[in-house]
């Protein structure tokens, strides 16, 4: 539409002018395209918005531009490729037109759409192409030609599909400190501030063997701490590894390696300290090679359980004050209940001043119902080292719990230079599992000192089973017992070895049992013991060599 | 069978059993030390009971009418 100057006046420009008559001024002529050409324009806006012009509405332009109309289109092309028509057609696209488009098809990726001036790619705001997803299909999708492209105003609005990725470069190091347990990582540039978020790799130089360090850029030592532990354990990190750390404003965070590759030592002074370790060793897996000591200060401690999958690898180690205890150092001047109680209180004075850390606990205290006292489950046979185990020194009852010390049923455990003393019940005891005890003693304790029972094997080598209230060895249900190398059993109230229905029991190398108040070797229902030449023992039930006792032997060779 | 009862235990109603044997056994008397009394009984006389989780052997209420002669 132009400009329509009055009639029969050349300027294209020229104004009109009202007629004067008091002047003699003569008015200008409206033409009649000046009435016409505005009128059609408007009502182009009106039909073109979709509204019938009616001659009794006289707002119908404000009407028709408030509802912009005349930009929705319906897409009717294909997968991918939009297509819409526009009344009147576009013949270009203006930079800024923006279009509200209903998508006939969802996108299966980058699209076009063509508005009738040619095709264009449609485009997120990043200038990334669409995802599949992003147009769905009865969606609104409002574009805007950027000039080159239709960009999607509303992306995310209505149809969603996967982010865009957005790269970052983490700052990155290599660890230059030559000490263990602290890392050096000096980054360039130089990070100047490190805060509650700060997010830093770091290739590392040595292999912790203990709770580390990290200094960034000079900015002060701070912890690295373990993801769903505390403190890092031995071989978190590994030299060669990579890294991620994050910063909570106290302390950095990283994902520990899995993996205890040497030898290590971890000192803990207390149960509770036991107890968090091995729910931190939990995530670490040790190797065929590498053994792991826990190394318990001096002190008193609780009975507590342990578990770890490598636990074959584990050894629970106290600390000695002296020399570890041998047969001789025992008190064991006989088997009334007068003479164990005397030398029962000989011997805990003796064990005391050569055992640094003490386990005691009471009758009353069994983790688990009808277990032992201090246990091992799971797989792997761990090793207990010289700890002294003492009890209240008072009867329990009848299996108020199987034993002082020993595996959990099914389980392994090696007790090495493990002294008890004073249990309720039975003192070192196994059921459907194996215990090996090397130079372990029990003594003045009101029980068995060593049960085997129910299909277990015990094994004792250079240990010793004094003054206990009931059997010093016990094989009992199908168990087997065998007593290796100088393991004395002496002055224990019932039987010194006992074997009974189905059990076996070994005498190998050089063993003593003597002074025991029933009999020192007994079996009985198809039981057996074997005896080498030169062990030695008094009373013997069935005699040597002769079966009694209902189908039961004691072979002396 | 031969059976090799604490003599300290004889007088109770279930005397405690140190050891059996066959009623053929060449084992002698004195096996088992001075502190045991010899006894002639069947199998039957003999039961058994577990005590403070360990099986004992004892002589039943009537081990004395079950007496059999020495052979």
């Amino acid at each position: 539409m132009k400009y329509v100057q009055p009639y029969g006046i050349d300027d294209v420009n020229a104004p009109y002018i009202n007629g004067d008559p008091s002047i003699g001024r003569m008015g200008s002529i409206p033409p009649a395209a000046a009435f016409e050409h505005p009128m059609r324009e408007l009502v182009a806006v009106i039909e073109n918005s979709q509204m019938p012009a009616d001659e009794g509405d006289l707002e119908q332009v404000a009407k028709g531009v408030r509802s912009q109309r005349m930009n929705y289109v319906e897409d009717t092309g294909s997968v991918n490729a939009l297509s819409v028509a526009l009344d009147p057609p576009l013949t270009a696209y203006s930079i800024g037109l923006p279009l509200r488009v209903k998508v006939h098809a969802t996108n299966t990726g980058a699209a076009t759409i063509d508005a009738g001036a040619g095709s264009r790619a449609i485009k997120k705001p990043t200038g990334a192409a669409p995802a599949a997803g992003d147009l769905p299909a009865g969606g609104l999708v409002e574009l805007v030609y950027d000039g080159t492209n239709f960009q999607m105003i509303n992306f995310g609005g209505a149809g969603g599909g996967p982010g865009d990725a957005f790269y970052i470069n983490i700052p990155y190091t290599v660890d230059s400190s030559v000490t263990r347990n602290l890392v050096t990582a000096n980054f360039s540039p130089a990070i100047t501030e490190i805060h509650a978020g700060s997010i830093i790799m770091v290739k590392m130089a040595n292999t912790n063997n203990g709770p580390t360090n990290i200094n960034v850029n000079g900015l002060g030592n701070k912890p690295i701490y373990a993801l769903g532990a505390a403190a890092l354990l031995p071989n978190d990190i590994v030299a060669g590894d990579v890294c991620l750390l994050c910063y909570d404003g106290t302390r950095w965070w990283t994902t520990p390696n899995t993996i205890i590759l040497e030898n290590v030592t971890i000192n803990v002074a207390n149960t509770t300290d036991l107890n968090s370790l091995f729910a931190a060793l939990g995530r670490k897996r040790i190797t065929p090679t590498a053994v792991v000591t826990i190394k318990l200060a001096s002190g008193v401690y609780t009975p507590f359980i342990t578990y770890h999958l490598n636990a074959d690898r584990i050894v629970v180690e106290g600390t000695m004050l002296a020399a570890l205890p041998v047969t001789t150092d025992f008190a064991r001047t006989g088997n009334s209940s007068g003479a164990r109680a005397s030398d029962s209180a000989n011997n805990i004075a003796m064990l005391r001043s050569r055992y640094g850390t003490e386990i005691q606990f009471n009758n009353a205290a069994v983790p688990i119902a009808g277990e032992m006292i201090i246990g091992h489950v799971g797989p792997g046979r761990i090793t207990i080292k010289n700890v002294l185990v003492t009890g209240q020194n008072v009867y329990a009852s009848a299996g108020a719990f199987f034993g002082a010390i020993g595996p959990a049923h099914g389980c392994n455990m090696l007790c090495d230079g493990v002294a008890v003393w004073g249990s309720g019940w039975n003192a070192f005891a196994v059921s459907q599992g194996n215990l090996d005890c090397i130079r372990c003693f029990a003594s003045g304790n009101h029980g068995v000192g060593f049960m085997s029972y129910g299909g277990s094997r015990m094994s004792l080598y250079y240990s010793g089973s004094f003054g206990n209230a009931q059997d010093g060895c016990q094989a009992g249900v199908g168990a087997m017992l065998y007593l290796y190398n100088d393991t004395i059993c002496q002055m224990n109230a019932w039987t010194g070895v006992f074997a009974w229905q189905g059990s076996t029991f070994l005498l190998k190398t050089t063993n003593t049992v003597t002074g025991n108040a029933l009999f020192d070797l007994q079996s009985s229902d198809i039981s057996a013991g074997s005896v080498n030449a030169g062990n030695v023992y008094s009373t013997a039930s069935p005699a040597p060599n002769v079966v009694g006792n209902f189908s039961s032997l004691i072979r002396q060779f | 069978m031969k059976v090799f009862v604490f003599s300290a235990t004889i007088g109770n109603a279930n005397p405690s059993v140190g050891a059996t044997y066959a009623e053929t056994s060449s084992v002698p008397d004195d096996a088992h030390g001075p502190n045991m009394t010899v006894l002639y009984l069947p199998e039957q006389a003999i039961r058994y009971r577990i005590d403070q989780g360990r099986q004992w052997s004892e002589l039943v209420d009537n081990w004395q009418e079950m007496q059999l002669p020495q052979p």
